[in-house]
């Protein structure tokens, strides 16, 4: 028999001498082998070893009542309405990602699109304002240069005052 | 199974004595907790009565047993809930590691030796990856072959004997120190 190690298969060797699956010609054939093989041996002796421990890992016996509570379960559950029932299966804990991805995307989606009808009565009242303002000034410029011709009339007839004043005639 | 999914309620009796045990034990030695282990066992025989209308036997009724059993298990332990249940271990004497004691007569001292090694292997099985304590844990203790684990795992028995190897292969180097001892 080829030593195992060597082979590259003695780990599934191992596992099948300590769960007693080797057929009796194969296990003939590896005691054979490991008689003059130490490392072989002492793999053997280590499985057989962990597997007998593993033995010694006894579990508690299961609780008395644990059908009555599985049964009050179920009854609970059938009496639990349709539509919770078809809920069930619903839970935040993945729906919460999804939606926070889905904000995301939304972001992304606004922030790429393009939105011309927004700017258009944005310009608007901009242009409105700067016409009505310049409208604005150039009455103010009117009223002023009214004002200054009326200042420099005044100026230019002071002979023409008595006709204007009463008392001087 | 079959006919639990006629409405057979005996036979759902039936099925639940049937696995109650291996399901329990499975899951207490996957999360080493006794009120988990029933609360997720309880779990796992609830889905399978809710889920009866619809089952088809496509796979053996164990392999899908024990996928449902193991799936839970793992979510349990990837939540980091093992940690608080150590701690409500700690807070409740008797409900715990001591419940699972065999009553052995023997002296203080070898009982004191068993409790060692005892805890010894619990934590050597705690500290491998989930899937591999799964592997190991239906490979000892259910007596699986390596296809059925394959088909609880859901993958390829090449796969299982790889986890398994590696398992034991930690096992050896974690238990060797004390484990010549036994015999």
């Amino acid at each position: 028999m080829r030593c195992p190690i060597d082979a590259g298969n003695e780990a599934e060797m191992l596992v099948a001498l300590a769960t007693g699956r080797l057929t009796p010609a194969e296990q003939e054939a590896f005691e054979l082998h490991m008689a003059g093989c130490a490392a072989c041996r002492q793999l053997a002796d280590a499985q057989k070893s962990v597997w007998s421990a593993l033995d010694l890992w006894k579990v508690p016996s299961v609780s008395e009542d644990f059908d009555r509570r599985l049964h009050a379960r179920i009854v609970a559950e059938e009496r639990r309405p349709w539509r919770k029932r078809q809920w069930a299966w619903f839970s935040w804990k993945p729906a919460l990602p999804v939606a926070a991805a889905c904000a995301a995307l939304f972001a992304v989606f606004l922030l790429q699109s393009p939105v011309p009808s927004n700017n258009a009565p944005a310009a608007a009242p901009v242009v409105v304002q700067t016409q009505e303002d310049a409208q604005k000034v150039d009455v103010e410029q009117v009223e002023r240069a009214l004002d200054d011709i009326d200042m420099l009339k005044q100026l230019d007839t002071p002979a023409s005052s008595p006709h204007r004043s009463p008392a001087g005639s | 199974m079959l006919r639990v999914r006629e409405g057979d309620e005996t036979s759902f009796a039936l099925l639940l004595n049937r696995h109650r045990g291996p399901v329990v034990h499975f899951l207490y030695r996957m999360v080493q907790h006794q009120g988990v282990a029933e609360e997720l066992a309880q779990e796992v025989f609830l889905r399978v009565y809710k889920a009866r209308g619809t089952w088809e036997p496509a796979a053996k009724f164990t392999t899908w047993l024990f996928r449902i059993a193991t799936n839970l298990a793992l979510n349990w332990l990837r939540d980091g809930k093992a940690e608080k249940a150590q701690d409500s271990i700690d807070d409740t004497a008797g409900d715990g590691p001591a419940r699972e004691l065999p009553d052995r007569s023997g002296t203080i001292e070898q009982k004191l030796v068993y409790e060692a090694r005892l805890r010894e292997i619990r934590t050597a099985i705690e500290a491998l990856p989930g899937k591999q304590r799964a592997a190991v844990l239906m490979h000892k203790y259910e007596e699986m072959e390596y296809s059925q684990i394959a088909g609880v795992l859901g993958c390829s028995e090449s796969a299982v004997k790889s986890l398994l190897f590696r398992a034991y292969e930690t096992l050896r180097a974690r238990l060797a120190h004390f484990v010549r001892g036994i015999g």
